[in-house]
């Protein structure tokens, strides 16, 4: 009898994002896991977006922001991000990826994999791969914050996650160079591991994880090694953008 | 035989070999957890073999490396250090140096026993025996994970991460104090104290000279400690000891900094806080955040624990083990506090606790007691704005005598129901403001409230301490709901009557009903008043010119 009461009242558990304690049933989504000033603090991307990019748009805009046009078409990536990179993201991606806070993997994964079934339900995904950290940055920093993700949303969606991709060179700190350094820093930067046989990859249908996206550079540079090996669809998602 | 650990195996070959001891490796590993447990433990498990090809150090090259050890021991005596952190004092001591000669150096001074070092977690075969070396935490706190700097299953300590992140494979080093004995003049601005602040500093002074190690201080909101302690600061600075000034709340040390510079013109006064410039600095006060005195081994001969009732420094073992160990070891901690836990009151009347109470504030007007004020369904009323005459009253008389109002409620949700109430029934006022925890403008928000363009704060306990406007009107909204004990609500009340050319702020309870708290509240005020005046220090007499 008494369990069948705590289900109805669930015992109040901290917040997945602080220590607030929150009333929230085990299988609610992400959202409600949450405390309600984080809740305020998260700007969820809801509503019509870049058919490419996956940014916010109004409702009498074009189906593809001006940034992706002034892009060349073959080189896009449909990605489709969870919240706004600012508030509450901000912080929680320097606690995750700065500090090495592990645990967030969870919620944020878990979160990323609601935005997956949300959009790309109808797309016939096969296998999950991340943006790969060059190997001196990996052991540095003891992991890498999109495989990690990666692998909760693997669980949680039910498909496999395989390293694909590795980084060839080391590219230091982006803040403080130019778009246009930025861009040729990362020109070529990735390439397809031999120890993926070609004649596999070629049956994928490919989603990259990330944790937030800037200007998609990245997740195009990921993607460029994946088209030369003729994969059949490409998709990406991040946390925050 | 005895074992040893090296992280720079040809400082090992150099060392012994100068000593004619013969020696020689074991096995490698890329965790200094396994090699520390394999030690510890003796499990005599197998391990990878050593098979690099090491040649010791050339007598040049030796002496180089003498000469920056004990230049990089000048620099980290005292502190209890990371890997990673060690590296970013080096950096920030602009010290030119690989980080291949710094694992020889940190070899050298282990050798020659002047840095301890454990991993920075153990984590062995038993639950129970988990622990975060740097701050203690047990295995609530640590997570498994797969680490790819070790290539192993490694533990990592969640609760110091905030600091950096400690880890099984990664070492922490305990670098041993150098002790400074000498007699150096020390300038303090001149200052005034009242009658009772003197009492209290002659009393600290005494506690330093004698045996007991820990001294609780009771000094009521507005009693001016830092002014209190002066005396006793100066007095160990000038035997070239140092000093330590600790609290668990970041504003705190914001608050602190430029009152102890301007006291102690001449001294390097430090402020340490996550994101400080003056981390990695050497200072003869340090003034620190809790966590932050995790970075100190046995250097300060007095550590002054402010607000120690606050979160999360009380009950918080693992804080009070830094704190012990970052003192000396024949080093002095004072408590500090305006609302101390019973137990301690119960200990200090018992004389387990050296105590002195400070009743009254430097200006020597009585605290404000609280008034106590009962209205049914409340929040309900709240929620429908329906119209509640106590609070209208409240709000009368602060704007009839040119106040400003702080009100307290319980939640977030509050605040923002009770900013639309007061937006619907005060017509006078038109900057009404809701504050909590996660309001980004925060810090703007309490700057307009200060300079007197906001004339209503409505906020959470989260600014129960250390915002104070001279012309400030306290109201505790649902003063019954439990995260008001009586500690917060003290605190609450103290906000008002700060300055000595306002004193007419009044500190009113609203609540559906009367709890515990809200009346020892008032009990406490009012015995603390009936002491101060036994004590004939209400009276403008009885302070010094
Ligand atoms: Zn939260
Ligand atoms: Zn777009
Ligand atoms: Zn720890
Ligand atoms: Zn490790």
């Amino acid at each position: 009898m008494r369990r069948w009461w705590l289900t109805l009242f669930p015992l109040p558990k901290p917040c997945c994002f602080c220590t607030t304690p929150v009333r929230s049933f085990a299988f609610s989504s992400v959202w409600k896991q949450m405390c309600l000033s984080c809740q305020e603090q998260f700007f969820p991307i809801n509503g019509p977006v870049c058919q490419v990019c996956g940014r916010p748009m109004t409702e009498e805009d074009l189906s593809v922001c001006i940034d992706c046009r002034q892009l060349d078409s073959s080189t896009w990536v449909t990605n489709r991000s969870v919240v706004l990179y600012k508030g509450q993201a901000k912080k929680v991606i320097q606690w995750f990826k700065y500090q090495g806070l592990e645990r967030l993997a969870i919620p944020l994964g878990l979160w990323m994999a609601e935005s997956c079934y949300h959009y790309y339900r109808r797309v016939p995904l096969s296998l999950i791969t991340f943006v790969p950290l060059h190997p001196n940055r990996l052991h540095e920093r003891g992991f890498n914050q999109a495989e990690l993700l990666a692998q909760v949303i693997s669980q949680r969606l039910g498909l496999p996650v395989k390293e694909i991709l590795v980084r060839e060179r080391e590219t230091f700190s982006q803040s403080h160079r130019s778009r246009k350094e930025r861009l040729q820093a990362l020109q070529h930067v990735f390439k397809v591991s031999n120890r993926i046989d070609p004649g596999w990859l070629r049956q994928q249908h490919i989603l990259i994880v990330d944790d937030v996206y800037t200007t998609g550079s990245t997740l195009r540079e990921c993607a460029r090694p994946l088209r030369q090996a003729n994969v059949r669809q490409i998709f990406s998602v991040t946390f925050a953008r | 035989m005895q074992y040893y650990m090296s992280i720079a195996y040809a400082v090992d070959l150099t060392y012994w070999q100068q000593k004619g001891q013969n020696m020689i490796p074991l096995f490698y590993t890329s965790s200094f957890g396994e090699a520390y447990q394999w030690i510890e433990q003796q499990e005599q498990q197998k391990m990878d073999p050593f098979e690099q090809d090491v040649k010791p150090f050339y007598k040049d090259q030796w002496n180089q490396l003498r000469l920056e050890a004990e230049k990089c021991f000048e620099m980290l005596q005292g502190r209890a250090l990371l890997w990673s952190e060690v590296l970013s004092l080096i950096r920030k001591r602009n010290i030119k140096i690989t980080e291949e000669t710094l694992r020889a150096v940190l070899q050298l001074l282990y050798l020659e026993e002047k840095v301890k070092w454990y991993p920075g977690v153990s984590c062995s075969k038993w639950l129970q025996d988990w622990v975060c070396h740097r701050c203690q935490a047990d295995f609530h706190h640590i997570r498994l994970t797969r680490c790819a700097s070790c290539g192993k299953h490694c533990a990592m300590c969640e609760h110091c991460i905030m600091l950096s992140r400690s880890r099984t494979c990664t070492p922490f080093f305990l670098f041993s104090a150098k002790k400074v004995e000498q007699q150096c003049p020390v300038e303090v601005k001149s200052l005034r104290l009242t009658a009772g602040q003197a009492r209290v500093s002659e009393q600290i002074l005494d506690f330093l000279q004698g045996e007991e190690m820990m001294f609780l201080l009771w000094a009521v909101t507005g009693a001016g400690k830092t002014e209190m302690m002066v005396p006793a600061i100066r007095h160990l600075l000038s035997e070239g000891k140092r000093v330590c000034w600790t609290t668990p709340r970041t504003d705190v040390v914001h608050e602190l900094v430029p009152r102890l510079r301007a006291l102690f013109p001449k001294e390097n006064v430090l402020a340490l806080y996550g994101g400080s410039s003056d981390l990695w600095m050497d200072g003869s006060i340090v003034i620190a955040t809790a966590h932050q005195a995790l970075r100190y081994v046995q250097v300060f001969d007095l550590i002054i624990v402010d607000e120690v009732d606050a979160f999360p420094l009380y009950q918080n073992r693992s804080l009070e083990q830094g704190i012990h160990r970052a003192l000396s070891q024949s080093g002095k901690i004072v408590l500090l506090t305006a609302t101390p836990p019973k137990e301690w009151l119960a200990w200090s009347r018992s004389g387990r606790l050296p105590s002195a109470i400070l009743p009254v504030r430097f200006h020597g007007y009585p605290l404000p007691v609280p008034r106590l004020f009962q209205e049914r369904r409340l929040w309900e009323k709240v929620k429908r704005q329906h119209p509640i005459p106590v609070l209208s009253r409240f709000i009368e008389q602060v704007i009839r005598k040119d106040g400003q109002a702080m009100i307290f409620v319980p939640g977030i949700w509050q605040v923002k129901q009770l900013v639309s109430w007061l937006h619907k029934h005060v017509r006078e006022w038109h900057s009404i403001c809701g504050v909590y925890s996660q309001t980004p403008e925060r810090a703007e928000i309490i700057d307009q409230f200060r300079r007197k363009e906001l004339q209503c704060l409505v906020t959470t306990t989260i600014l129960e301490r250390g915002v104070t406007v001279p012309h400030c009107h306290v109201l505790v909204m649902g003063a019954d709901h439990p995260v008001f004990d009586q500690a917060a609500l003290i605190q609450m009340a103290g906000r008002v009557g700060r300055s000595k050319d306002y004193q007419q702020g009044e500190v009113w309870f609203l609540s559906m009903e009367k709890t515990e708290s809200q009346i020892q509240a008032k009990k406490q005020m009012d015995y603390l008043n009936s002491l101060a005046e036994k004590e004939g220090f209400i009276k403008q007499g009885a302070y010094y010119q």
